[in-house]
């Protein structure tokens, strides 16, 4: 009753969200999608370019599409397996339109979509860019928690920390400046101090899939995305109400060295985690759909002063008042606790913090300085309007809030200090983007973005002197594809960047790109790409200056880094005992005033301070298989990075060389499902030393050699999974004096009704 | 059989794997005692903001050495404004300490440090074993401060 009670309040909210207004009745379009020899395709995709309004096809190949605006169309056809049909149609003078599809098959292709590359929907087969895409499906299996646990499968990935590392484009800068543009439904998440990457603000239960563009993003997405974006598309709504369960409980396994566990009085024992989230999604009617999502979830760590709990929770909702309005809204809070385990003792004491003093006995509770505790809370708020005014024509209005509160916490009575002693930060702005289908063959896409930071923080000093900052940005870009022929295509883009920097000085880049995409043979693309990608330094890289963990001083001389890269690649699928898809590339990125942290000895501090060029030359090269009879799936990556600095001929540091991942899955009778995940990661050719001057062993780097096992099976409405993460108990340091995830077991289950 | 293939591989990836990352081997600690006897003109209070015996596994180059603590035995704070005083440190590191002294922490600030009288028998060198206890003795001549970087 309770639980009923809750729905309809839940529902009640969602709707009050939205103004209802009377609904326009239009026409009809209604068919059959055949084969060519005339056999019906049942669950081929039918709908309206342009808009939302789509249907998928009965056992007989039937659809109908009611409620079509009465105006000029484009239609079309798709179904996996066969060649994508689209035909224009005139639904202004009938009622009911009678529109019949015939589709030829293909051997084999992918059916993936993808939307960061050109911020439109488009095949991910046809994109002149580097794409990676992880599927809800690959997500669940993992029991992903975090979204870096999913990002560290993907090829030419590295994690370090909480700082992604796309193609080499990022070395460990101590969380204070992302080269890796995130994105939730394609509008940017930045933390609004440190630029830093929020993986635990988004709903990890609720996405749809992952895009991972590599090479810089700038000529579309601006500063941040200078090494690469990864766009996180969250799920829409089923068809009937849907009621999810998730809930997990699992262990760190003790180490196996005594030496290490001798280090920590809980060393020896297995240490907890467990979680559990609901989401109630449902689809009240053509025009509303709404889910909502609520997690908890509690780990003890396997190092000590290093557990969590985080509680979030997210609603999406989408409604139509007539068939051309979309309005779309999302609404994420998050709040967590935690300890922050920085560097560890030693190497013979990898479970302890470490502490930089010079000897002095620490009050009694007081936390080491490798583990400052903290609260923080994380409020995500993004809205959108689309209005569809034609079948070649429409644009979209979209609004985004993202704020972020820190307390410290009381090294001995564990209780918040006030926000003032830590930091409170918004970061918000409003984007318009118009997309217009001049031809058939061509596509326009202009936008426009105005963002601001407002930032107060005992850590910074602004250039003003005081502890409050704030960063607008202006930016308006356009993209434009032609398809000169049906088999080339060209892309190309220019955007304008305006930033002011607490007042004090201003900042202007131009990025262009400009790419080329041609199928040889039907399902093989050639391609090639070349753009300029730039950033900004974050709030934390400029302002910084406290001596409570480390000396750092500010640097308002500091600028923006810029890249340039060039990019050529093949991607294509064939049938091989099923199917095969693969995707090859040679890419070079050469960067001017890199951001850095280096200790300066004029200062008697570190400094985050611009190096001169540096370039990375690497090769990638992917495949992905499939069964005929979808029993076994496998993937495997390899990616080649060689750094090089300009001034001194040396590797940029905290470079991995050779990168490999490999997946697969395999179904056994009734269900029952096993696979692994493997990546692998050579030591870095150089491990920068500035750090390791005072903390004890962090030069100390090795190769990672990670192995991940799953079982799972299901009955009715029940899933069950069994997981064994780093299954070889193989010990690797993550980022300088900093343990990666030790071998842990988790038992998954899941209700879906 | 397919599957019996699949799951071998998977065994032989688990078999077939090292455990990466072991413990260092440790050369053990020992004690450092020492004894200090101070002469000439003691700065002025507001200037020692600390004051400590630094032993140092190296010979440093400029003042950014000094962040070099995991090469260092360091005792707790001394005492100032007194003509003697005495220090120990437990579980020091083992090995040769090239280079030893008294330090003054003469500005509130990470790096501004200086050493004010260096251990100069046998050559500014000593060692400290395993489980046992090195004593030594030092002169801080506040009016005759060592030069430093140190001359090689």
């Amino acid at each position: 009753m309770k639980y009923s009670l809750l729905i309809k309040a839940s529902r009640a909210v969602l709707v009050g969200l939205f103004v209802l207004v009377p609904s326009v009745f239009g026409q009809s379009i209604e068919g059959f999608v055949r084969t060519t020899d005339g056999s019906p395709i049942p669950g081929a995709n039918v709908i309206i370019i342009g808009t939302d309004i789509g249907k998928a096809t009965d056992a007989e190949g039937y659809y109908v599409l009611q409620n079509v605006p009465a105006q000029v169309l484009i239609v079309g056809a798709s179904s996996v397996g066969f060649f994508a049909v689209q035909k224009t149609i005139d639904a202004r003078t009938e009622s009911r339109v009678m529109l019949d599809f015939v589709l030829e098959e293909k051997v084999f292709e992918s059916d993936e979509i993808v939307v960061s590359a050109s911020r439109r929907e488009q095949p991910a087969l046809s994109v002149p860019v580097s794409v990676t895409i992880l599927s809800a499906e690959q997500l669940s299996r993992r029991n992903v928690i975090g979204l870096d646990d999913a990002l560290r499968t993907v090829s030419g990935i590295q994690v370090l920390d909480n700082q992604i590392n796309i193609r080499g484009s990022s070395g460990f800068a101590y969380n204070t400046g992302s080269r890796v543009l995130l994105m939730l439904d394609g509008m940017p998440l930045l933390s609004a101090d440190s630029d830093g990457i929020p993986l635990e603000a988004l709903p990890s239960s609720e996405i749809q899939r992952m895009e991972v563009l590599k090479g810089p993003g700038s000529a579309l997405y601006g500063s941040g995305a200078i090494g690469g974006v990864v766009n996180v598309i969250t799920k829409d709504y089923p068809e009937t109400p849907t009621l999810t369960v998730r809930s997990f409980a699992g262990s760190w396994e003790p180490v196996r060295h005594e030496v290490w566990r001798k280090g920590w009085q809980h060393g020896d024992e297995f240490r907890p985690f467990w979680g559990v989230g609901a989401t109630y999604a449902k689809k009240e009617s053509a025009r509303l759909g709404w889910w909502a999502n609520a997690t908890f979830r509690r780990d003890s760590g396997y190092r000590e002063l290093s557990g969590r709990d985080v509680f979030h929770a997210f609603a999406k909702g989408t409604f139509r008042p007539r068939p051309a309005y979309k309005i779309d809204a999302l609404l994420g809070l998050m709040s967590r606790q935690q300890d922050d385990f920085i560097f560890w003792a030693s190497a013979r004491d990898v479970l302890s913090p470490g502490r930089v003093s010079f000897g002095e006995t620490p009050a009694p509770g007081s936390s080491p300085n490798g583990a400052p505790d903290n609260y923080v809370n994380q409020i995500s708020f993004l809205p959108a309007f689309t209005h569809f005014v034609s079948s070649r024509f429409y644009y979209e209005v979209k609004g985004r809030v993202f704020g972020s509160l820190v307390q410290p916490l009381d090294d001995i009575t564990g209780k918040r200090k006030a926000l003032s002693e830590g930091t409170v930060g918004f970061r918000y702005g409003m984007e318009g983007q118009a997309h217009w289908i001049p031809s058939p063959e061509t596509q326009v896409i202009v936008g426009a973005s105005r963002d601001a930071i407002t930032t107060q923080s005992s850590f910074f000093v602004t250039s003003d002197g005081d502890d409050l900052g704030g960063q607008p940005e202006i930016a308006t870009f356009t993209h434009v594809e032609h398809e000169i022929t049906p088999d080339l295509q060209l892309v190309g883009g220019l955007r304008f960047d305006h930033y002011s920097i607490d007042s004090a000085t201003s900042e202007q880049r131009l990025s262009p790109k400009l790419s080329l995409a041609y199928s040889w043979m039907p399902g093989q693309t050639i391609r090639a790409a070349w753009g300029h990608g730039f950033r900004v330094p974050s709030f934390a890289e400029r302002f910084t200056d406290n001596r409570d963990y480390l000396p750092i001083v500010r640097n308002l001389e500091l600028r923006p880094e810029k890249s340039q890269s060039i990019e050529v690649g093949i991607r294509g699928t064939a049938a091989f005992f099923g199917g095969l898809r693969w995707d090859a590339s040679l890419f070079r990125n050469t960067y001017q005033g890199f951001i850095e942290p280096r200790l300066v000895i004029a200062e008697q501090a570190f400094q985050f301070i611009n190096l001169e060029g540096a370039s990375i030359l690497g090769a990638e090269i992917q495949f992905g298989w499939e069964s005929s009879d979808e029993q076994i799936r496998a993937d495997v990556g390899y990616t080649f990075l060689n750094s090089e600095e300009d001034a001194t001929g040396e590797d940029l540091p905290f470079r991995a060389r050779h990168q490999l991942v490999a997946s697969s899955d395999i179904r056994f009778w009734r269900g029952l499902r096993a696979g692994f995940d493997f990546r692998y990661a050579s030591e870095p050719q150089r491990v920068e030393s500035d750090f390791a001057r005072f903390i004890t062993d962090a030069e100390i780097m090795n190769d990672t050699k990670v192995l991940d096992l799953r079982v799972s099976g299901g009955h009715g409405p029940f899933e069950v999974a069994f997981i064994v993460n780093n299954a070889l108990e193989y010990y690797y340091v993550e980022r300088p004096a900093l343990l990666g995830a030790t071998r842990n077991y988790t038992f998954r289950l899941t209700y879906t009704k | 059989m397919k599957h019996t293939r699949y799951l071998l591989l998977v065994l032989l990836i688990l078999w077939g794997c090292d455990h990466g990352l072991e413990p260092p081997d440790f050369s053990g600690t020992g004690t450092i005692k020492g004894t200090i006897q101070y002469v000439g003109t003691w700065p002025a209070l507001e200037d020692l903001h600390d004051l400590r015996f630094v032993g140092m596994r190296f010979v440093p180059q400029d003042t950014s050495d000094f962040l070099q603590l995991n090469e260092m035995a360091i005792s707790s704070g001394l005492q100032k404004h007194v003509s003697s005083d005495s220090f120990e440190i437990l579980e020091a590191a083992a090995g040769f300490y090239l280079y030893s002294g008294v330090a003054q922490q003469f500005e509130d600030n990470f790096l501004s440090w200086r050493p004010v009288g260096l251990y100069t028998d046998d050559g500014g060198i000593f060692t400290v074993a395993p489980n046992e206890t090195t004593t030594i003795h030092l002169v801080v001549d506040f009016d005759n401060l060592p030069v430093f970087p140190p001359s090689q």
